[in-house]
Order: C-alpha cells, then sequence, then structure tokens
C-alpha cells in the first residue's frame, strides 16, 4: 500500500487572529468613512432645513407687520444642535462614545424636523426611510435600533395624542402606529440582512487576506530560512570537506609517517565523508517529501522488532557516553502493526540519536503505549531524554525545515537540522504527529504518534507497567573476513570506486577484472567465468539494468550484485528485476561489500567490520556471545514467547532447507518472510536480515546464496540462550 | 474622559434636542384666539349669499405661511361640492402706496381652487364685520343665514392633513348637524389692521 504525504497549508488559531484584526481594521475604517459621509449631509441637511425654512415660512405676520418666522430660528438652532454634536465627535471622537449612534438619533431628528419645516408633506416622510439605508452603511445592524425606536415613540406619542399629524387622518386606532412600526421594521429587516452579508463578506475578506499575509510572510520566512540554510550548509559542507581534502593532502604527501597516525588520518577522512553523507541523505529527504515525492509503503510488522533495531543500533553511542537507553512498555504491546517500518526506524533512530547526542548524563528512555480509545488507534512512542532541554522559546519552530534552533548548538552538536522536520513530515505521513511534550525541569520529551492500522486478530502480548531493557555494553570487535579464491569482475565506469573495491576485495584474496562500462562487462562475462559480477547501475555505454538483463537472457547465473547511488525505495527491487542477485548501495561500504561478497561465494561469516556509529547502524554487525531476547524474560509470558519461538525456529529452518533443495521458491520466501516477523517478535532482531535475504532470493528466484543465509540463521539459532523452565514456574 | 463626563455631554445634547422638539411641537399647536363671530350672516354691500346655498367663508393673510395650509384643506372641502355652497376667501388688502400687496403666491392658490371667489378686503370691511382676527379663521352659515360652524381647518400651524375643522364643514355641506361647530385657527395676525380699522373708523 502506498500513499503520498499532502503538505497542505494548515489553517491555524494565528490566522484567525489576525483575521480578526483585519476586520476590526477594515470595520473601524468602514465606522469612519460612513461617519464622515453622515457629517457632510449633517451639515448639508442643517443648510437645507435653513433654506427650507426660509423658503416656505421666511416671515411670521401681524397684520402688515413682519417678523422672522419661527421656523426659521427653529431650523438655525435645532438644526444646528443635531448636527453639531455628531460632527463635533467626528472631527474630535470622544473615546466611549459611538458616534455612530450618535448619528443615528441625530439623522432620525433630522427626519423629523423637516417634516416639521415642510408642512408634514409626506414626499418628507422618505427621508427616514432613506436615512435608515444611509445608517446600514456602517455595516452594523445595532445602530438602526435607536432610530427604528425614535420612529415607533414618535409615532406611537403621536398617534394616541395627535395622528392627523403623521396618518393625516383623525381617530386613528393605535393598530395603525403599530402598521407604521411595521413599515420601517421590514425595511429594517433588509438592512439588518444587508448589514450581517456585509459581515461575514468583510470577514471572509480578511480571513483571505490573512491567508494571503500568511503565505507571503512564510515564503518570505523560508526564502530567508533557506537562505540561511543555503550559507549554513555551505559551511556544514565545507568543514568534512575541508577534513577529506586536508587529511587526503597529508596522506598524499606521505607526511603521516606511523601507521597509527596513517590511521587516525583515515578515520578522519571517514568520518567527514559519512558527515557529509548524512548531510546530502536529509538534504534529499526534505526535498523528497517537500515536493511530495516521500511514498509511505504500509506493511505489517512488529513495533517492539522495530524498536529493538533501533536500540540495538544506538546502543554503541549511548554505551560511549555512558547512559542508559531504556524501554519500556505501559500498553500491551500488539504483536504487529501496519505501518511503513523503515520510516518509523528513520523517525525513531532520529530522534533516539538527538536525545543521546543532547544528553551527557542520566538515561534516554522510550516508553510505548498503544492508545485504542481514538477512532483509530494509535501507537505512542515517547522519547524521553534527561539532557538539556529545549527553551520554550524555541521549541515554535523547531519542526520547520531550513529552520535551526541556535546556531550555537549546531556548531556545538552538529546535525543539519533537518532531522526533526522529516520526523515530523513522517510521522503525518503515518497517520500522526511528533510534538515536543511540556516537561518540567530538564530534559526533553519528543511525542511520536502513528496509526497501527487496524488491530483485530492481532495478538496483544501483555507488558508490564515499569519493565526496562537496559542497554548493555558489547565489545565491538573488528573481523577480517577470509574470503575464497575467487574471480569477481567489477563493472564501474569510475576509477576510484574501481580502485576502492579493487584494492578491498584484492585484499582478502579474490582475483579482480575490471569492464569500463556494461558493454565491455557483458562481453567479458560472456567470454569468461566468474564467480561474482559487481555491477555498477548507472554507467555510459550501457547501464547496468541492460547489462544485467542480457546476461540473464544469455544465460549466464553468475551472482550479479548491484551497485547503484539512487536512494529510492523501489530501486533495490528495480535491480533485482533486471535479473540482479543483491544490491549495495552507494558510497560503497566495505563491510557490507565484504558481506555481499561472501554471500555470494556462499561462505558463512560474522561481520563486526567498522567501530564507528553509523557503520554499525548499516552492517547490523554480529559477534559470538549469545543471543538473548530483547524481550522482559525475566517475565514468563515474555520467557514463554521466547521457549516457543526457539520450537517454532527449529521447525522453520528444516523448512528453508526443504524449500533450497527442492528448488521451491514461492515456500522459501514465504517461511522466510514468517521467520522475519516471527524472530522481531521475540526479540530476536539479528534474524531479521538474513532472513530478509533469503525471501527476497524466494521472491526473485534467485537461490544462489539461499544456503549461506541459511547458515547464518543455523548458526544464530545456536546462540539464542533459553530462559530457565524453573522461571517460567 | 471618564464614564459620567460622558453620561453629561450626551444628556446635555439630548436635553437641547428636547428643548427643540418642545419648542417645534409647542409652537405648532398653540391656535391664535379667535375673533367674535357673528350668528347670522352680516349684512355686507360687496359680500351677499347667495340663496338656498350655505356659504362658506374664509379670511387670509396675504402673505401667511400657515394660511397654504388651511387653502390646501379649502380646497379638499370644496373639490367636487362647488354647485353645493358658496366658497369666499377674502384677503386682507394692507396696500400702501409703497407696497402692494396684490397677487401674492396664497392668492393665486385660492384663485386655482375651482368654484372659490376671492376677494380683497379694501380697508378691512368684511373681516371687521365678520369679527375675523386671524388667517385661515373660517365661517360656514347654513342656507338661511345662520353661522353653523366657526374656527380653523387645519390640524397645527401649517400642518395640513384631516382635522375635525375639515369634518365638520364637510358635514355641514352634506347637510348633516356637526358636534364640533368650532376648531382652533391656527395663522397670522389680522389684528392690526382691525385696531387701524377701528382707530380710522
Amino acid at each position: 500500500m502506498t500513499k503520498h504525504t499532502d503538505s497542505g497549508c494548515l489553517y491555524n488559531d494565528t490566522i484567525e487572529t489576525r483575521a480578526r484584526e483585519i476586520f476590526a481594521e477594515d470595520r473601524q475604517h468602514v465606522y469612519q468613512y460612513t461617519d464622515r459621509m453622515f457629517a457632510g449631509l449633517m451639515i448639508v441637511q442643517w443648510i437645507g432645513a435653513i433654506l427650507a425654512a426660509l423658503y416656505i415660512s421666511p416671515l411670521t405676520w401681524d397684520g402688515a407687520s413682519s417678523a422672522i418666522h419661527f421656523h426659521v430660528w427653529l431650523a438655525i438652532f435645532l438644526g444646528g444642535i443635531l448636527a453639531s454634536f455628531p460632527v463635533y465627535l467626528v472631527w474630535r471622537p470622544i473615546a466611549g462614545i459611538p458616534t455612530r449612534y450618535v448619528m443615528a438619533i441625530s439623522q432620525v431628528l433630522f427626519s423629523s424636523l423637516l417634516i416639521h419645516l415642510t408642512g408634514g408633506r409626506i414626499e418628507t416622510h422618505f427621508h427616514i426611510f432613506g436615512s435608515l439605508a444611509f445608517l446600514a452603511m456602517y455595516r452594523d445592524w445595532k445602530v438602526l435600533i435607536p432610530a427604528t425606536l425614535i420612529v415607533a415613540v414618535d409615532h406611537l406619542l403621536r398617534g394616541i395624542y395627535w395622528p392627523e399629524s403623521v396618518y393625516g387622518i383623525s381617530g386613528v386606532i393605535l393598530l395603525r402606529s403599530f402598521e407604521h412600526a411595521a413599515w420601517v421594521l421590514f425595511e429594517d429587516f433588509f438592512l439588518i440582512l444587508s448589514c450581517r452579508n456585509s459581515v461575514k463578506e468583510m470577514m471572509a475578506s480578511a480571513r483571505q487576506r490573512a491567508e494571503l499575509e500568511s503565505t507571503k510572510y512564510a515564503a518570505e520566512a523560508a526564502d530567508l530560512a533557506k537562505s540561511e540554510f543555503l550559507a549554513n550548509m555551505s559551511h556544514e559542507i565545507r568543514t568534512p570537506l575541508n577534513g577529506i581534502l586536508g587529511f587526503t593532502d597529508v596522506m598524499i604527501r606521505g607526511i603521516a609517517n606511523t601507521e597509527n597516525e596513517r590511521r587516525e588520518y583515515l578515520g578522519h577522512i571517514q568520518t567527514s565523508g559519512r558527515h557529509l553523507l548524512e548531510l546530502i541523505n536529509n538534504i534529499l529527504d526534505i526535498s523528497k517529501i517537500e515536493a511530495g515525492q516521500m511514498t509511505i509503503e504500509l506493511r505489517s510488522c512488529s513495533p517492539h522488532q522495530v524498536i529493538s533495531e533501533v536500540l540495538s543500533i544506538m546502543r554503541v553511542q549511548a554505551q560511549r557516553k555512558n547512559i542508559d537507553l531504556e524501554y519500556i512498555w505501559h500498553s500491551q504491546a500488539p504483536e504487529s502493526i501496519t505501518t511503513d517500518p523503515t520510516k518509523l526506524r528513520q523517525m525513531l533512530l532520529n530522534l533516539v540519536g538527538n536525545a543521546i547526542k543532547f544528553t551527557d548524563c542520566g538515561s534516554v528512555k522510550i516508553e510505548v503505549q498503544l492508545d485504542i480509545t481514538q477512532h483509530e488507534p494509535l501507537l505512542i512512542l515517547d522519547v524521553i531524554d534527561s539532557g538539556i532541554g529545549i527553551p520554550l522559546e524555541k521549541r515554535a519552530n523547531l519542526f520547520e525545515p531550513f529552520v535551526q534552533a541556535d546556531s550555537s548548538v549546531v556548531r556545538k552538536f552538529g546535525g543539519t537540522g533537518l532531522g526533526l522536520a522529516i520526523s515530523r513530515r513522517i510521522a503525518r505521513a503515518l497517520g500522526g504527529d511528533v510534538v515536543i511534550k511540556d516537561t518540567q525541569g530538564s530534559g526533553t520529551t519528543f511525542r511520536i504518534t502513528i496509526n497501527t492500522g487496524s488491530l483485530d486478530d492481532i495478538f496483544m502480548l501483555p507488558a508490564p507497567s515499569s519493565d526496562a531493557l537496559q542497554s548493555q555494553r558489547e565489545n565491538s570487535q573488528k573481523e577480517i573476513i577470509q574470503l575464497p579464491q575467487g574471480k569477481v569482475l567489477v563493472v564501474e565506469d569510475g576509477e576510484i570506486n574501481r580502485k576502492l573495491i579493487e584494492a578491498v576485495l584484492a585484499e582478502s584474496g579474490l582475483e579482480i577484472e575490471i569492464a569500463e562500462n556494461g558493454q565491455i562487462g557483458v562481453e567479458k562475462a560472456l567470454q569468461n567465468n566468474y564467480d561474482i559480477i559487481l555491477m555498477d547501475m548507472q554507467m555510459p555505454v550501457k547501464d547496468g539494468y541492460t547489462a544485467a538483463t542480457e546476461l540473464r537472457q544469455s544465460g549466464i547465473e553468475t551472482p550479479i550484485i548491484a551497485m547503484t547511488a539512487h536512494a529510492m525505495l523501489d530501486d533495490e527491487q528495480k535491480c533485482l528485476a533486471a535479473g540482479c542477485s543483491g544490491y549495495l548501495s552507494k558510497p560503497i561500504n566495505i563491510s557490507r561489500l565484504l558481506t555481499t561478497v561472501a554471500d555470494a561465494l556462499y561462505v558463512p561469516h560474522q561481520v563486526d567490520a567498522i567501530d564507528t556509529q553509523a557503520a554499525e547502524a548499516e552492517d547490523n554487525e554480529r559477534n559470538d556471545h549469545p543471543l538473548i531476547s530483547s524481550l522482559p524474560t525475566h517475565k514468563p509470558v515474555f520467557a514463554k514467547v521466547v521457549v516457543k519461538f526457539v520450537d517454532y525456529l527449529e521447525e522453520q529452518l528444516i523448512m528453508i532447507q526443504e524449500a533450497i533443495d527442492n528448488g521451491d521458491h514461492a515456500r522459501l520466501a514465504w517461511v522466510a518472510h514468517d521467520l522475519k516477523g516471527a524472530a522481531g517478535s521475540a526479540g530476536f532482531a539479528d534474524f531479521t536480515e538474513p532472513a530478509f535475504r533469503l525471501e527476497l532470493m524466494g521472491k526473485n528466484k534467485d537461490l544462489h546464496a539461499a544456503q549461506a543465509s541459511l547458515v547464518e540463521l543455523t548458526k544464530l539459532s545456536k546462540r539464542i540462550v533459553v530462559p530457565e523452565i524453573e522461571v517460567l514456574a | 474622559m471618564k464614564l459620567f463626563s460622558r453620561i453629561l455631554i450626551c444628556s446635555v445634547w439630548l436635553l437641547l434636542i428636547g428643548v427643540g422638539v418642545f419648542a417645534m411641537q409647542k409652537y405648532s399647536m398653540t391656535p391664535a384666539l379667535p375673533g367674535i363671530a357673528p350668528q347670522q350672516w352680516p349684512a355686507s354691500p360687496s359680500l351677499k349669499m347667495i340663496e338656498g346655498k350655505p356659504a362658506l367663508v374664509m379670511f387670509a393673510h396675504p402673505k401667511c405661511p400657515c394660511t397654504r395650509a388651511s387653502l390646501s384643506e379649502l380646497s379638499r372641502i370644496v373639490s367636487n361640492r362647488q354647485d353645493r355652497v358658496m366658497a369666499i376667501v377674502v384677503f386682507m388688502n394692507y396696500a400702501t402706496e409703497q407696497n402692494s400687496w396684490d397677487h401674492t403666491n396664497l392668492w393665486d392658490q385660492a384663485v386655482s381652487i375651482p368654484g372659490v371667489q376671492v376677494v380683497s378686503d379694501e380697508q378691512g370691511e368684511l373681516s371687521h364685520r365678520f369679527g375675523a382676527v386671524c388667517s385661515g379663521e373660517t365661517y360656514f352659515f347654513d342656507s338661511k343665514g345662520n353661522l353653523a360652524f366657526h374656527g380653523g381647518i387645519t390640524s397645527s400651524r401649517g400642518h395640513e392633513g384631516d382635522n375635525s375643522g375639515h369634518d365638520a364643514i364637510v358635514s355641514l355641506i352634506q347637510g348633516y348637524a356637526t358636534e364640533t361647530p368650532t376648531h382652533p385657527v391656527f395663522g397670522c395676525s389680522l389684528k392690526c389692521l382691525h385696531s387701524h380699522q377701528e382707530e380710522t373708523l
């Protein structure tokens, strides 16, 4: 099952808050704009009232004598009172006195004045309806309330005491007053609807603008962050490059006089190269995720196995710093869940690696629990360290790509600053998230949640509340693999890689022949007998895929080991589909190269080739110490699981042998797959890789190296320490 | 600004508005004092009743703005009833050598009402006979010359619309009795002329 991540825009509280700010600003702007318009109208109405009074009733008469009519004075003074205060408020707003309400009161009273001055003309009554519509320009329906109330009360009182002044007839019943008020409310209804719709539109517009702003700021921030990131990367890349080039120069000039010095310098070069590789891998990962190209391969896997593998890988790193690495289940442990184990492992490696990196003493703990209270069950993994902790203010952007929490931290501890961003995106793609939990005091807790898929029919292993698997000190050893006599064809266009492979394999006693491209490789393979072919997949003239396919079509059954720098998940499958027997990713890891060649030559082997953490992570080193299950077997329930597994293992190994003898590819694949899962669940991660190789061999119908893997499994089975029966009782 | 100050400012503003509105209503609703009307059609050589027809007489100041509403009401009363009543508008004439009072807007308005006779009250003779003292003062005499109504025909100063004076006259024209033989008059005063007349006489 494959699904793609979705990097959609999150609509969060910040945007909503900003949208509300914009809305408030817009609304204030509307209020101010309408206030100004009303202020102008007030002055016009005042002047209009005076002119109307002067035109309609300029003088009052007493016989032949005249005087200024009362209406003129009324227009001047009452009009002035009505207009002056709201106009003043527009000019000099007084906090706490909403101008628009004063405006509403004034406006409707102006209607009354104008109606009076015009002798109650019905035409002048339209001023009220126009005023209400104008008030709706405030887009605040509450403004209509005082205006409507004044109209209603005025009509009610007039209806009672002086009906002719409004209705033009005497003896009006009270119902007529309500009818007039109802017509005003009729207009109000539509005005209120209009106001509310306008407000909604303003809010929607504000949200859009907030989102645009957010996007713009995010783009600018991303641009800035990328610039800073490039500057950092430039520094980060130059530092190891400087180490590589500098020590290489030292070696070329022969400055290193002793073997110890040479080994030390080579160690520096190797460390620098690995750091560069980590940088590039992270950049590629985040680029793929950002481009929406990350693919998730969901399949059934044992969470316990994945966690055990991670602990196994990180153990040496923890031991170096003398800190405990613990692993506790707080709930029942599902035998298997549906997720992408590779991605889960990557996340855990990242977070546990960080935890160890930032912890100088104390412990790093993985606490796991199953949450079945949600709609879909979740697996919760808390990675808890007792390290330096992360200040609150630094947490906000910690998961952002291209953002590094603190440049001083980066300088001190290294890293690309991309690990958390990658982890969060992976977790989200797996139906969960990665967050920092609030913790009191020192230390940091990262919580990973992932979707487990359906747990129906999944066997649950009961887990004690405080069992912990303490990390165990292991003595890493180096072992030189002795390869038998054999002839190897190396098809590789890169001169450096050719020389490296030639040097390593020749040292191991193999005879090497070189082909510079796929065409030459095919010709040589057809003309000579080789025990193994190492095939680069990207070459000029003829690439490795074509060459491997041609060789298989020509009946060549020699094991072909693909070598490719492609980091895509399906690349291995592509190589196997082309007819290759195995797969090596570039840059070539010498231990893995030797192991793979040994497998192809049917040589049982054990490799603890390198002593650095990254190599251990990649090589799954093995040794001769007894194999103890990573389950808490001092508890009977877990001990039973191990005992059952041992019985089951014997049967499986016999079945594998039979499948190899009978050439039954399908059965081999099925049995190996089954063994792989069971071993992980039983706490024996060492079985995973050889079982997986056998599974692939079965699937690809290529059993050349099957016997070697079976021998390896058999040896591993003999090292298993079975829990005591008495303990079980 | 403190809450008290804000309340005070708003209260003062609303109080001033209240005073203004009260004054407006007070002025609008305060009638003039009508004169003493004769109970019978006063004999006058310049104005005679048509026999068997009731008479409606309105006295008007030629420039009183409030009388515009009275004339409008008169128009509504007479409209379609010209044949049932003799309608007369008597305009006061304050003409002097320096100042002409002929053909004011109100005069033109009155002339334009169908069935209404417009006369000028030279020297205030008619107003004196009828006892009219303010513009818009209206008299209705039945066909026998008996006074049936005396008062105004607007509801307030310069305000058109139905009112009891209007309703009373319409009832009388239609041959019914009225329970309200009077109604407040809203209009400018004619009394200076009367004083002058009285002094002259």
